[in-house]
Parts: structure tokens; C-alpha cells; sequence
């Protein structure tokens, strides 16, 4: 037996973890369930494919890969810039179509409505760049041991970084700036938000950029270590929901703690009952968390 | 119209679906420092009234005017930065932030400065929530809660102070210890408007009350007078039995 698949499902859980951050805010502030966070994850990743050839081709110089890694600086600035315009991209549904819908409808219409732009965008990545996979990067990257049979790559590493960086980022967000406290505020109770005087709109407005740069980093991170296709964000649509749920919706560290046990128990999955239950394991998490203890590990409301 | 009024409603056509007022032409008028209440039986359009005011209810018809400007359809977020404060009946602290989180979330509109001396002047006013900075809000008993919900809408150091039924659920004891902390608030120059139905209560501390029924005004008076006023305290003040007997 290998504990390989430890480090396997950490790397996957950090990247569904990160991804539930943006599902779990948009859940409890605006109170609905956001089908399009999977696509939102994939435009992350094409845009910043496309960012990134559009720099190569204008400064060949600047494409060769940093240390030990696989991608160079033109991948890290396009990600960087495809992080805010995936959060545009968010802000443009919304006012589209959310906002409207807000206005008069149910959240069950904003859901059904939500499948509708997300089948809307993920065949729009179909009909721009093929279905076919695609990569970041052909580079080849040699694996570090790390001992009792784990091996990982340094992109891998990077990975769980970056994701360590971004969730220190967001925790201190929510509880130190003023923005944070009043996306709470809202989640927990949107008319004594306004009340204290809180721009409930504003709020909205960062929720999406925010929920979005998330995705986006989420896509990044997923085309680096796996593979970018116009589906990479709607397969994980399930995970991403199994975390948010299981950590308690509303509740960010239990997103991401949600998304490294979905992430683990689907590795583990694989390695012991077989690769064809993957998709199972996140489903059966789902339903326990459902029947035991709906508010999930660190969540307030049902 | 009442030019030097804190506070003045007029004619105000409110309520929560379109063509179904609940208030149907109500006054009123709040003069600076004074503390007024508004009584009256169940469904009168109390709270309603008040709502209307903080701008959470929409408002079909009428003026709100507060120190002179117009508030009448302003966003209730906007209209706090003119120095309203309100305080819901129910869920009026935030149970899942702390309640220096809740006071640090309300004073948003001061400047820094001025937001860390009005905590620091809040846990003075409170000394129960001065003992408990970092206790969740939530894990606060029923009159700690009304307290800092109090105390949270003073943050913003308001001309107005209004309170939906603050006695609400509490303790006689409890009620007591409200209203005589709403004395000293007044004493500190704010301005309070309050709904109740524990008339006595309040008519013991407030100056003028009114008497709303069916959305409309019934009966405005100092509060001595309305307290002692034996037709008053028959039809409006013994709760729903008194008012249902009324012609």
C-alpha cells in the first residue's frame, strides 16, 4: 500500500476547498445555490490561458519556467489579472440576470435560473476553445519524495501554498476589515444589516468579485495539476457543494476544511474501493452531512 | 408644518404590499429631547410606523421629514448616516459576531477616533457588556441582548434614538432597569421615540405619547395626561380584549 494518495487528495482538496469558499458566501448572502461557480472556476482558468499566451506572444522572453516549477511569470500575472475578470464576469451575471430575478423571484428560480447560465457558459468555452483538454504548460516537473512512498511536485506544493495564502487572506477579511463584518452581517441577518447602516447592494458587489477571483485561483491551480477543459469546473460542481455543506454553510474555514476531507476521502476512494467510485464518495459525504448534521462542522444555519 | 421639530410625519400612507396600507394618514411630531411613545392595541401599525420612518417599509404617501431634510423613500442604510438609530423588537444583534464586533460594525460611519471613544463610552453605559467584549452575541441573555442592541444603535451617536418594543420578553425587573437606562440616554442629549405595549412602563418616563389605532392617530397628550385619562386607558390601553370592545 502507498499513502500517495494522502497527498493526492490534499492537493485536490485544497483546490475544492478554495472553490467552496466563493460557493459558501454566495450561499449565505445571497442566499441561493450558485450552479455557475463550476463555470466560473473553468473561465478562470481559459482566461488566464489566454492572458498568458497573449503575454508570451508579446514578450517571448518572459515565458521560461521559475525554479522548479512548470509555469513562468506570464501564467502568474494573467492569473492575477483573470482573477478580477472572472470577479467581473460574476458582477456581469449578476446584474444580468441575478439582480433581476432578486428583485421579484424565489431562490428556487434564482437556482434553476443559475443552471441555466451555467450551461449557457460552459458551452460558450466549448464553442471558443473545442472541448479538447488543454495545458498551461508541457514542461515536465520531477517529483519530490517526501518519504513513506509520497511523492509530489513542486507545482503541487505551490498549489497548497497558494491555498494556505488565499484562506489566511479571506479569514482575515471577514473578521478584521469592515467589509468582512458587514459581509457577515448580511449573511446573518440582511435587514438589521441595513439597519446598521450597511450598503447591502455593496455587499453583493464584493461577494461576487470576491466568490469569483476565488473561483478563478481555483481553475489556475486545477489547470496546473491536472488538466483545463470547458467541464474542469462544472465536474466539480458536486465536491464543491459536499464541502461547502459539510463545513457549514456561511462559514469559510469550514469550507476549506470541508474541501480537504471531500478531497481525501475521494483519493481515498480511489486507492481502496476503485477509481469509478470517485464521483460517489463527495455524493455519500453529501447525504451523511444532510441526514446527521445538516448544519454542517462549523455552520449556524441549516 | 412644523418647522423646528426633531422629527415630523405627515399624512404618512405606509405598508409592506402595495394597495394594502397598514398606516392610513398617520402624525407625528418628536421635538428635540424629548421622549415620546407610541401606544395603542395590536395591529394598530406601531411598528409599522416606526419601520416606515428607519425606511424599511415602503412608503405610498406622506412626508418624513428629520431635522428639516426629507427622508421619505430614502434607503434605511442612508438614512442612519442622518443620525437615526433603530432598534428592531426582535433579532436586533448580530449572534454570530461578538459584541464588540457588533459595536465596531455599527460605528462604521464614525471615524476611527471617534468610533474606538464611543465603544470605550458604550462599555461606561453597559458595564455587563464591558465584562464580555469577546462573548458571542448569541450566548447573551435576554436583557444583555437588549442592551447591546442598544448600545449598537448608539454607535452612530444619532439625533434619534427609536426602539421597537424594548420591553418585549424581558422581566419586570428587566423592563425596569430598560427604561431607566433610556432616562439616562435621554439625559445625554439624545432624542427617543419608542412603541410599546407596556403602557405603563412607558408612560412613566416618556413626555408625550400617542394613541394609534387602525393606522391612524386616536389620541395625543403629554403622558401624564393620557395615563390618567380613564377612557384612554379603557379602549387603547388594556391590550387586545379593551380594543376589540371598542365601537
Amino acid at each position: 500500500m502507498t499513502l500517495q494518495f494522502l497527498a493526492d487528495g490534499l492537493v485536490m482538496g485544497a483546490m475544492t476547498g478554495l472553490g467552496a469558499i466563493g460557493v459558501t458566501l454566495t450561499y449565505s448572502i445571497l442566499r441561493f445555490a450558485n450552479f455557475t461557480h463550476g463555470d466560473l472556476i473553468s473561465w478562470g482558468a481559459y482566461l488566464t490561458l489566454t492572458l498568458s499566451l497573449l503575454i508570451g506572444a508579446a514578450l517571448p522572453s518572459a515565458g521560461a519556467p521559475i525554479g522548479p516549477f512548470s509555469f513562468g511569470w506570464p501564467i502568474l500575472a494573467a492569473g492575477l489579472a483573470a482573477m478580477l475578470l472572472t470577479g467581473l464576469l460574476a458582477l456581469a451575471l449578476d446584474f444580468l440576470l441575478f439582480a433581476r430575478l432578486r428583485r421579484r423571484g424565489t431562490a428556487i428560480i434564482m437556482v434553476i435560473a443559475s443552471f441555466g447560465a451555467s450551461l449557457a457558459l460552459r458551452s460558450l468555452l466549448e464553442f471558443l476553445y473545442t472541448p479538447a483538454p488543454t495545458y498551461f504548460s508541457r514542461e515536465l516537473q520531477i517529483a519530490i519524495p517526501l518519504g513513506a512512498g509520497i511523492r509530489v511536485t513542486p507545482d503541487q506544493l505551490c498549489t497548497l501554498a497558494l491555498t494556505a495564502a488565499l484562506v489566511a487572506a479571506m479569514h482575515l477579511l471577514l473578521t478584521r476589515s469592515h467589509i468582512g463584518r458587514a459581509m457577515r452581517a448580511v449573511s446573518e441577518n440582511p435587514a438589521l444589516a441595513r439597519v446598521v447602516g450597511i450598503n447591502v447592494a455593496a455587499v453583493i458587489r464584493t461577494t461576487w468579485l470576491i466568490g469569483g477571483a476565488l473561483a478563478c485561483a481555483a481553475g489556475v491551480m486545477l489547470g496546473l495539476t491536472v488538466q483545463i477543459r470547458p467541464y474542469m469546473g462544472f465536474d466539480l460542481l458536486l465536491p464543491l457543494f459536499a464541502a461547502a455543506i459539510l463545513g457549514g454553510i456561511g462559514s469559510v474555514p469550514g469550507a476549506v476544511a470541508g474541501g480537504l476531507i471531500v478531497g481525501l476521502a475521494e483519493s481515498a476512494g480511489v486507492q481502496f474501493i476503485g477509481a469509478n467510485y470517485r464521483a460517489a464518495i463527495a455524493f455519500l459525504l453529501l447525504l451523511l452531512v444532510l441526514l446527521l448534521k445538516p448544519t454542517g462542522l462549523f455552520g449556524v444555519r441549516p | 408644518m412644523s418647522g423646528s421639530a426633531l422629527l415630523a410625519v405627515d399624512n404618512l400612507v405606509a405598508g409592506y404590499e402595495p394597495g394594502v396600507p397598514i398606516l392610513r394618514g398617520a402624525h407625528l411630531r418628536v421635538d428635540a429631547g424629548e421622549i415620546v411613545v407610541i401606544l395603542g392595541p395590536n395591529g394598530a401599525g406601531k411598528s409599522t410606523l416606526v419601520k416606515a420612518v428607519a425606511g424599511l417599509v415602503p412608503i405610498a404617501a406622506g412626508s418624513i421629514t428629520l431635522a428639516g431634510r426629507d427622508i421619505a423613500g430614502v434607503p434605511a442604510h442612508e438614512i442612519v448616516h442622518r443620525g437615526l438609530a433603530f432598534v428592531p423588537q426582535t433579532e436586533n444583534v448580530f449572534t454570530a459576531m461578538t459584541i464588540a464586533e457588533n459595536l465596531q460594525l455599527s460605528g462604521h460611519v464614525l471615524t476611527k477616533a471617534a468610533r474606538t471613544r464611543q465603544i470605550e463610552a458604550m462599555y461606561v453605559l453597559f458595564p455587563d457588556l464591558a465584562r464580555q467584549r469577546q462573548l458571542a452575541a448569541g450566548r447573551l441573555s435576554g436583557g444583555q441582548r437588549q442592551m447591546l442592541a442598544i448600545a449598537r444603535a448608539l454607535m452612530i451617536e444619532p439625533k434619534l434614538l427609536m426602539l421597537d418594543e424594548p420591553s418585549a420578553g424581558l422581566s419586570p425587573k428587566l423592563v425596569g432597569t430598560v427604561f431607566a437606562k433610556l432616562t439616562d440616554i435621554r439625559g445625554s442629549g439624545v432624542t427617543i421615540l419608542l412603541v410599546e405595549q407596556n403602557a405603563r412602563a412607558a408612560l412613566a418616563v416618556a413626555d408625550r405619547a400617542y394613541v394609534l389605532a387602525e393606522g391612524q392617530n386616536r389620541h395625543e397628550g403629554p403622558a401624564a395626561a393620557l395615563g390618567s385619562d380613564p377612557l384612554v386607558a379603557r379602549l387603547y390601553l388594556g391590550g387586545m380584549a379593551a380594543a376589540r370592545g371598542a365601537p
